[in-house]
C-alpha cells in the first residue's frame, strides 16, 4: 500500500478524525448517539453520501467553474442525501423512524462539503472514494464510541441487549440532550489527550 | 458578451443539476411504490394488532372524519361482519407527529391504542406511548376520554395523545351514526 | 391563537433548538465568543429562518405537491436557503458593513446550519400551516439566539477558568453546554 493511500485512511480514522480532530457534524452526532444502532445507522447513511458525492465531484472536478463550485456541491450533496433517503424509506423503515429529520439533514452536515472542497475537488477519483470511506469510517467509529458510552449509561443497553447487571440502574440523562453534551466533551477529550500523548513520544524520539 | 461570460459557470451547473435530477428521478421510481406499501402494511399490522380476527378493513366516507384523523373506518372479519373502528391519527406532540391507530368496538368505546410511529424524547416523551399508558384507555367512551390524566414530565406528548385519541373516538361516533 | 403560542413557546423554550434538539450546534459553539458576535448573528439568522420558512412552505404547497415532487424538497430548499444567505451577504456588506466584517466567515456558513434546513423540514414533518410555520421559524430562530446570548456569556467566564489539558477547547465547552441543557430540560415539565 503507498505511503499516500496509508495516510489517507489513517487521516480519516484517527488523525483527522471528522468529529474528534476536526469538530465537523457536532449536530448529527448530538442527536443521533442515544443508541449504538441509530448511531451505526447514522454512520453508514452519511458514508454512502460522502462516497458518491466524493466520487462524483472527483470525477466532474475539471468541469466545475470555481465560481459555482459551493453550489454544485450542494447539488451534488442534496441529491445523494434525498437518494439515500428514498432508499432508507423503501426498503428499512424502521432506520428512517429512528433517524427522522437527521437524514435529510446529512445536506448541512459539514463534513460532506468539507472533503468536497479540500480532497475531492483536488483528487483522482479513486482516491477520492478512498477518503470518503476512511472519512466516513471515523465518523461511523466515533458514533459508536459515543453512543455506545450514551445507551450503555442511559439505558443500561447495547444494540439493544441488556448488558448491565440487575442493581445498575440507568442514568437517563445520557440519552437526554445534557448526556450528548458530556459524553461528546469527554471523548473528545479522551482523543485530545491520546493525541497529545502520541505527539509527545514522537517529540521524546527526535530528541533521541 | 458581456451576457455570454456571465452564462459561462452557470452551464456546468445546470449540466450537473440535470444529471442529479435524472439520477433522483430513477431512484424516486424504484422507491415510491414500496414507500407507499411500507405505510399500508404498517397500519394493516396495527389494526391486526388490535382486532386479530380482522381480515380486512374498509375507510369510510372523509368528511365525516375529525381535523386531525387521516383515516377511519370499519374493521371486517373473514365473513365481513363489522367486528370494530378504526382511526388513524397523528396529533402533534413534542417532538412532531405521533401517529396511533386507535382501534374501537361497536359501541365506540376503545378496544386499544397502537402507536404507529413517534419521535418524542427517549425515556420522557416516549412513556406517553408506552403500551401500559396507551392501555389506559381501554374500554373507554367518548365522555370518558378526558378523565385519563397526564403523565408527569411528558406533559405536552401525553396530552396531544389523549386528544388524538378523543378525535378518534368522536370521528368514529360519527361514522357509527352515519350507519355502513 | 393558543396553537400559535404553543408553538412558540415551544420553540423557544422546551424545545429549544440548540439545547433540546440540536440543530445549529456549529455556529453555536463557532460564534459565541462574544455576546455583540453572538448577537449579530442571531439576528441574521432570525431573518433567514423566518424568511425560509416562508418562501420552503410555499414552495412546496403551490409547486411540489401539485407536481408531485415532494421527494425533491431537501435539494430545493437548501438551495432556496443558500440563494437567500447570498443575497442577505449581499445586502450587509453595502448597508452594515460592521456586522458583515465581524460574521466573516460565519454568514455563507448559516447555509449549512442545521437549523434553517431543519426548521423548513419540521415545518412540513408537523404539517404546519403557513403562519404557524412562519411563527416556528421565527420561534426556532429566537430560541436559538437566545441560547446563543446565554452562552456567550458562560464563555466570557470561561476565558478565567483553567481546566485540564486535554479539556481545553472544545471539550469543556461541551461541558458547558451540557450543563445549560440540563437547566433547559427542566422546562419539559410545564403544563400548558
Amino acid at each position: 500500500m503507498s505511503k499516500e493511500t496509508k495516510k489517507i485512511i489513517t487521516d480519516g480514522l484517527f488523525d483527522k478524525n471528522p468529529i474528534l480532530v476536526q469538530l465537523l457534524g457536532t449536530c448529527a452526532t448530538l442527536a443521533v448517539t442515544t443508541s449504538v444502532s441509530n448511531g451505526v445507522a447514522m454512520g453508514l447513511s452519511t458514508t454512502a453520501v460522502l462516497v458518491c458525492s466524493n466520487l462524483f465531484i472527483s470525477l466532474l472536478r475539471n468541469f466545475i467553474p470555481k465560481e459555482v463550485r459551493i453550489a454544485s456541491y450542494i447539488v451534488v450533496i442534496s441529491g445523494f442525501v434525498t437518494a439515500v433517503e428514498l432508499l432508507i424509506k423503501a426498503f428499512l423503515p424502521e432506520i428512517n423512524k429512528s433517524l427522522g429529520v437527521f437524514i435529510p439533514l446529512i445536506v448541512v452536515n459539514c463534513i460532506i462539503l468539507s472533503r468536497a472542497e479540500s480532497f475531492a475537488s483536488k483528487n483522482k477519483p479513486a482516491l477520492a472514494v478512498l477518503d470518503g470511506l476512511s472519512m466516513g469510517a471515523g465518523f461511523t467509529l466515533a458514533l459508536v464510541v459515543v453512543s455506545a458510552i450514551r445507551e450503555v449509561l442511559g439505558s443500561g443497553t447495547l444494540m439493544g441487549y441488556k448488558v448491565t447487571p440487575e442493581s445498575f440502574e440507568p442514568s437517563l440523562m445520557f440519552v437526554m440532550s445534557a448526556g450528548a453534551f458530556f459524553t461528546l466533551a469527554l471523548v473528545i477529550a479522551g482523543m485530545n489527550k491520546i493525541l497529545s500523548v502520541i505527539k509527545k513520544r514522537a517529540e521524546k524520539k527526535e530528541v533521541e | 458578451m458581456q451576457k455570454l461570460k456571465f452564462l459561462k459557470p452557470a452551464l456546468p451547473l445546470t449540466v450537473i443539476s440535470v444529471i442529479i435530477a435524472l439520477i433522483l428521478a430513477f431512484v424516486n421510481s424504484v422507491t415510491a411504490e414500496r414507500i407507499v406499501l411500507n405505510t399500508i402494511i404498517e397500519k394493516e399490522n396495527a389494526i391486526k394488532g388490535i382486532f386479530p380476527e380482522c381480515a380486512s378493513f374498509e375507510s369510510a366516507d372523509s368528511s365525516l372524519f375529525d381535523a386531525s384523523v387521516s383515516d377511519a373506518g370499519w374493521v371486517l372479519d373473514a365473513d365481513g361482519k363489522i367486528i370494530g373502528y378504526y382511526a388513524d391519527i397523528a396529533p402533534i406532540g413534542f417532538k412532531g407527529e405521533i401517529g396511533l391507530i386507535v382501534g374501537t368496538d361497536t359501541e365506540a368505546k376503545v378496544v386499544n391504542v397502537a402507536l404507529l410511529s413517534a419521535s418524542e424524547t427517549p425515556g420522557v416523551g416516549t412513556k406517553a406511548t408506552d403500551k401500559t399508558n396507551l392501555e389506559k384507555y381501554g374500554g373507554l367512551s367518548l365522555g370518558e376520554i378526558d378523565g385519563v390524566d397526564t403523565i408527569t414530565g411528558a406533559t405536552i406528548s401525553s396530552k396531544a395523545v389523549r386528544q388524538g385519541i378523543k378525535s378518534a373516538v368522536n370521528t368514529v361516533e360519527v361514522i357509527l351514526k352515519e350507519g355502513k | 391563537m393558543k396553537e400559535i403560542l404553543l408553538i412558540a413557546f415551544a420553540a423557544i423554550i422546551t424545545e429549544n433548538f440548540i439545547f433540546s434538539r440540536f440543530l445549529g450546534i456549529c455556529p453555536f459553539l463557532g460564534v459565541s465568543e462574544k455576546p455583540s458576535t453572538a448577537a449579530g448573528m442571531g439576528f441574521a439568522v432570525m431573518f433567514v429562518m423566518t424568511i425560509s420558512s416562508a418562501l420552503t412552505w410555499l414552495v412546496y404547497k403551490f409547486i411540489l405537491v401539485p407536481s408531485g415532487l415532494e421527494y425533491i424538497k431537501t435539494i430545493a430548499f437548501i438551495l432556496i436557503i443558500a440563494a437567500l444567505v447570498q443575497i442577505i451577504e449581499m445586502f450587509l456588506k453595502k448597508f452594515v458593513p460592521s456586522l458583515y466584517q465581524a460574521l466573516g466567515i460565519y454568514l455563507p456558513l448559516i447555509t449549512t446550519n442545521c437549523a434553517v434546513l431543519g426548521a423548513a423540514l419540521l415545518n412540513i414533518q408537523n404539517g404546519f400551516s403557513f403562519v404557524e410555520s412562519v411563527v416556528f421559524g421565527l420561534s426556532a430562530a429566537i430560541g436559538f439566539t437566545v441560547a446563543l446570548l446565554v452562552f456567550a456569556g458562560v464563555r466570557e467566564r470561561l476565558r478565567f477558568s483553567n481546566p485540564p489539558e486535554a479539556f481545553k477547547g472544545l471539550p469543556i465547552l461541551l461541558v458547558s453546554a451540557g450543563l445549560i441543557a440540563m437547566a433547559f430540560s427542566g422546562f419539559s415539565g410545564i403544563s400548558l
